[in-house]
């Protein structure tokens, strides 16, 4: 569904990103790792057509300039690292910000809404100011607001997430994963994460998308490109692996 | 003080508006009986004859006092619907509809005008400078702040709005400093706003004015809304985010420029207005605006009011009687409402 093609980003003469060609698969969650100032949120930002940089990204076989605004906004969705909201608006009244794009009457808005912010566990936030909910609940309003945005999507929508789980605790970070997985392997979307936590992006993405320096340095199914020696190359640490029962190995 | 219902702080509004009128009409320096005075309005609204009242009476209704209570209506509505837009724009609560250096451009268009043109001239052809010199500031400061690669950034075009306003704070400051004691006088007056002005024409531009922003701001309230979560997220969900800018940011200025030309600048409406709506009813620009404008139109008609009966004959300038009645209605909603006023 997402495909670039001779992606180049160049910041000030000097190249921040290249990525020559990669695909998404519609129903894949795929996870973006790498070092930091590798340009994770740069390619994030490729995608979601907020830089331009040379080359192309199509999504469904389009251009994102060749989709209409509208259509675009209920096929692509981006949940923001960190949000500064400059009104005090509550969480509900946040998350019904994602039905601006769709066609839908106030009932089913309304519907829409309850549903997404029950499966993001938000529900009980509603009636709470946005600006004072932790971080780790703002991104739980976010991505429900995302699932309210995609919720009308006639292709495979894609979604995208800069750290999805950064400010989560354990139990919400296993139940945005899943949620993640769950909305790719049912529902059929695409979706791309940045993620920070290589034992989670293991456990959880169907494939993963290694960037070091600016370049693509390893893509496909996460036990085939993830290993000791490649997490040394790229983040320049050498990890111990332990095996667990399963026979599954874990970087710590 | 939990979210009252839109629709019931609507009607309390409008009740208030249509009390607040009726008082103005039947209120003044001249004493007049009440009924006869809502009885020629009725009248001359109908076309209907019979004259209750003699006719000198009838013009201090018609001509004066209704004419003023139309334009305070309008020009207090106009003015905090435009903060409203604005604020929620710029992202900003704080920001106010001079904030582009759109006043301080008005108000050197008509200084200068009063200061350099022979009176007679002088006194029609001050609205129109007051206009042009409104909408060449913001046009200024818009095109500091454009760039073709980054956007707009609102925090160059507020900068750039603050500079300006020294310039033109400077400019007017050096006329006042040069001009005679009549001119001064003049200049002086002029800058504290006063609805004595009102006339058939004011008042048709103004309805116009306020009909048509009216119209547009409605439409983009949603998408307002959406600005408030930043504009990348904004243009996420499908919003033209340059195009919605531009085209606000001038609507808005015309908006204040043709208030300022018609009543010269009142303060203090278009930024507390909006504020204290936000403060009752929450920060959907979707109820936003609408009340916003039946709140301004309530408060410069009560300003008004207040400004031309308290020290009849004499009459006090509107500008002043606004902060005046709105500066202390604002810090006690401030008081009460502090947490909910967001990440300030």
């Amino acid at each position: 569904m997402l495909s670039i093609n001779q992606l180049h980003f160049s910041r000030q003469g000097k190249s921040v990103l290249a990525v020559e060609q990669w695909q998404l698969e519609a129903g894949n969650f795929v996870g973006v790792l790498g070092p930091n100032g590798a340009g994770k949120s740069t390619f994030l930002k490729l995608i979601a057509g907020e830089w331009h940089g040379s080359g192309s990204v199509s999504l469904h076989g389009r251009t994102l300039k060749q989709w209409q605004r509208k259509e675009l906004a209920c096929h692509l969705a981006v949940l923001p690292q960190s949000s500064q909201l400059s009104l005090p608006f509550t969480a509900r009244e946040v998350v019904a910000l994602g039905a601006i794009p769709l066609t839908a009457n106030r009932q089913t808005c309304r519907a829409l809404v309850d549903e997404a912010m029950k499966r993001t566990h938000a529900a009980q936030l509603a009636d709470a100011l946005f600006v004072e909910l932790s971080g780790g609940e703002q991104q739980r309003v976010q991505l429900a607001r995302a699932l309210v945005q995609l919720s009308q999507a006639k292709q495979p929508p894609l979604l995208l997430l800069d750290e999805p789980i950064s400010a989560q605790d354990l139990a919400q970070q296993h139940a945005m994963m899943q949620l993640l997985r769950q909305l790719a392997h049912e529902q059929g979307w695409g979706i791309l994460a940045v993620l920070h936590d290589i034992n989670f992006a293991v456990r959880y993405c169907d494939q993963l998308c290694l960037l070091g320096s600016g370049q693509l340095v390893g893509h496909g199914v996460p036990q085939e490109c993830i290993n000791a020696s490649m997490i040394e190359k790229l983040w320049g640490y050498r990890p111990q692996q332990i095996l667990t029962d399963h026979g599954t190995a874990i970087f710590c | 003080m939990k979210k009252l219902p839109v629709t019931w702080v609507a009607w309390l509004l409008i009740v208030a508006l249509m009390a607040t009128s009726v008082v103005s009409v039947i209120t003044g320096p001249m004493q007049l009986p009440a009924l006869a005075s809502m009885q020629t309005v009725w009248n001359a609204l109908t076309h209907s004859g019979g004259a209750v009242l003699a006719q000198h009476e009838q013009t201090v209704i018609l001509q004066l006092r209704l004419p003023r209570l139309l334009l305070a209506l309008l020009v207090g509505g106009l003015l905090a619907q435009c903060g409203a837009v604005m604020q929620g724009l710029f992202r900003n609560p704080l920001a106010d509809p001079g904030i582009t250096g759109v006043s301080t451009g008005a108000a050197l268009g008509a200084v200068l005008c009063i200061a350099c043109l022979p009176a007679a001239v002088a006194l029609w052809m001050t609205p129109i400078a007051a206009f042009i010199g409104g909408l060449a500031a913001t046009l200024t400061v818009y095109a500091f702040a454009r760039s073709a690669t980054y956007g707009t950034s609102v925090s160059v075009l507020l900068l750039a709005g603050i500079a300006l306003s020294a310039f033109g704070g400077a400019a007017i400051g050096f006329l006042n400093y040069a001009a005679d004691d009549r001119v001064l006088r003049d200049i002086t007056l002029w800058q504290m706003g006063s609805l004595a002005g009102a006339n058939f024409t004011n008042i048709i531009i103004c309805a116009t004015a306020f009909l048509l922003l009216g119209l547009v701001f409605q439409r983009q309230a949603q998408a307002l809304n959406a600005l408030a979560l930043g504009e990348a997220e904004a243009r996420y969900l499908g919003i033209a985010v340059e195009r919605l800018k531009f085209g606000l940011i001038v609507l808005a200025a015309i908006g204040i420029g043709v208030s300022v030309a018609a009543a010269g600048i009142i303060g203090f409406v278009g930024l507390v207005v909006p504020h204290a709506v936000r403060l009752v009813t929450g920060p959907d620009h979707r109820s936003l605006l609408p009340l916003s404008a039946l709140c301004g139109a309530l408060l410069l008609a009560l300003a008004d009011l207040f400004a031309r009966t308290q020290v009849t004959p004499a009459e006090l300038p509107v500008g002043l009687v606004t902060a005046l009645l709105g500066a202390p209605f604002f810090l006690s909603l401030l008081m009460r409402q502090r947490q909910k006023l967001g990440n300030l």
